[in-house]
């Protein structure tokens, strides 16, 4: 056997796959060869010591970051997905999909007043019919924010707006600035317009026994430049969920 | 073996279901930052690529057939961010071949000043563990790739010819080189083992 040979066999040689017959003539030119020797018992060394590397641990909140990133993408991907299509099916987010997260669905809807009705919805209600009105003259009526429970804890906020017509039906583009404030503050920016409902989905951790509040500014600048400003502040109370009550079994619509 | 409660975990991921999600990756966040952590010798690296390799996960796991182990199709996407990162980084600096080396050294003496994540190690067993770190983090990408893999994570070479997407003789080879390779680098720290 050459010492080319040799080397090529020695890893699976430590492994115990080198075939008997070859095994025999290995052995041999490990006897008579004192560079493969050398070799042989040194990758057995470094075997034994990178065995003994010891694992390290995940740094704090590793999961919760991920599961962010991931939130994130979720959410970029939806709203991409709710900007293309200009009639969104309110359906599909309370498809199996959803609900398979969702332990329950709670709608939060906003009075003009800035006084808001909370309606619990257990599955199989659609929460559209439960909305009152939103709104203001800036945003669309239909406008309102929807949480759905999560086992572990957590929500999903999901905050639906759309601006109003002018009273000629002219279309208008609002910016807003979202203010989620609870153990944490998320802020959402951007620009609604007439045209289409925008979606935006927020994922919030632990809302069990903490209030959150959403708050609103809006501001539309006119064709002259004269801009106006609106805020609206909603409290989001999250009510802990009891799986007990109501129905919990998913209704495809 | 697959797990058949993978499997079905698996399937609800398809659907874009996040608690599934949620709970899959559970079972894989150690596996996959120490890996990253080897590979990349630091643990501020470690956490990007295993949230960039998380995150990817997410995004293709549709196109996961299941013919390979989730562990290895998951293994071949951190250890493809990683390559892809070291890529991007030796573009963006156009670095000679001996900046290159230099590069390697540097990142290996900041690795280890980085404060060790576990307390309570005896002090032997840290200096034991820089060693064998200091090591692996000399080897070239794909050498390092292997030996982490192997040593650390138990593939086998059919896997990690599947990971790294290279004929298993490949694999041995390289090995065996990386293994070498490795000894030279401890024989001079012979009296910690
Ligand atoms: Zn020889």
């Amino acid at each position: 056997m050459t010492c080319k040979h040799a080397q090529e066999l020695l890893s699976d040689y430590i492994d115990g796959d080198v075939a008997a017959a070859l095994s025999v003539s290995f052995e041999n030119h490990i006897a008579e060869c004192a560079d493969c020797r050398h070799d042989l018992s040194g990758i057995r060394t470094v075997w034994e010591q990178l065995h003994q590397i010891p694992a390290i641990d995940t740094p704090m909140y590793f999961h919760e970051n991920i599961m962010r990133r991931i939130d994130k993408q979720i959410m970029e991907s939806e709203v991409k997905a709710d900007v293309r299509s200009k009639s969104f099916d309110w359906r599909s987010l309370f498809r199996p999909r959803s609900l398979a997260y969702a332990a329950g669905v709670l709608v939060i809807v906003l009075g003009g007043s800035g006084v808001m009705n909370t309606t619990r919805a257990g599955f199989g209600l659609w929460p559209w019919n439960n909305r009152a009105s939103i709104v203001d003259i800036e945003l669309k009526k239909s406008s309102s924010a929807q949480i759905m429970f999560d086992t572990k804890g957590g929500a999903n906020l999901i905050v639906h707006m759309q601006a109003a017509t002018l009273p000629n039906n002219k279309s208008v583009e609002l910016h807003y600035s979202l203010n989620i404030k609870g153990s944490t503050t998320i802020l959402l920016q951007g620009s609604v317009t007439s045209e289409s409902e925008i979606m935006l989905p927020v994922h919030l951790y632990d809302v069990s026994d903490k209030t959150f509040t959403l708050e609103a500014n809006l501001s539309y600048k006119d064709p002259e430049g004269h801009e106006t400003k609106h805020k609206q502040t909603v409290p989001v109370i999250s009510v802990p969920f009891n799986s007990n009550s109501g129905n919990t079994n998913p209704v495809t619509p | 073996m697959i797990d058949t409660d993978e499997r079905l975990l698996i399937d609800r991921c398809k659907l874009g279901e996040r608690t599934a999600f949620d709970t899959l990756i559970r079972g894989y966040e150690k596996r996959v930052y120490n890996l990253a952590y080897r590979l990349s010798g630091n643990y501020d690296d470690a956490n990007d690529i295993s949230i960039d390799a998380f995150l990817r996960v997410f995004q293709a796991i549709k196109l996961f057939r299941g013919e390979a182990n989730f562990s290895t199709w998951l293994f071949r996407i951190v250890t493809n961010v990683y390559l892809d990162r070291r890529k991007r980084m030796q573009n963006k600096q156009h670095l000679s071949l001996e900046e290159y080396i230099e590069l390697e050294e540097n990142s290996v003496a900041r690795q280890i000043e980085d404060p060790s994540p576990t307390p309570g190690v005896l002090a032997e067993t840290k200096e034991r563990h820089d060693v064998l770190q200091e090591a692996i983090a000399s080897l070239p990408d794909y050498q390092r790739a292997m030996i982490v893999l192997y040593h650390n994570e138990g593939l086998s070479y059919e896997e990690i010819a599947e990971v790294l997407s290279l004929p298993i003789g490949t694999v041995k080879s390289r090995l065996n080189r990386a293994r070498l390779v490795m000894r030279e680098k401890l024989e001079p720290h012979k009296e910690l083992f």
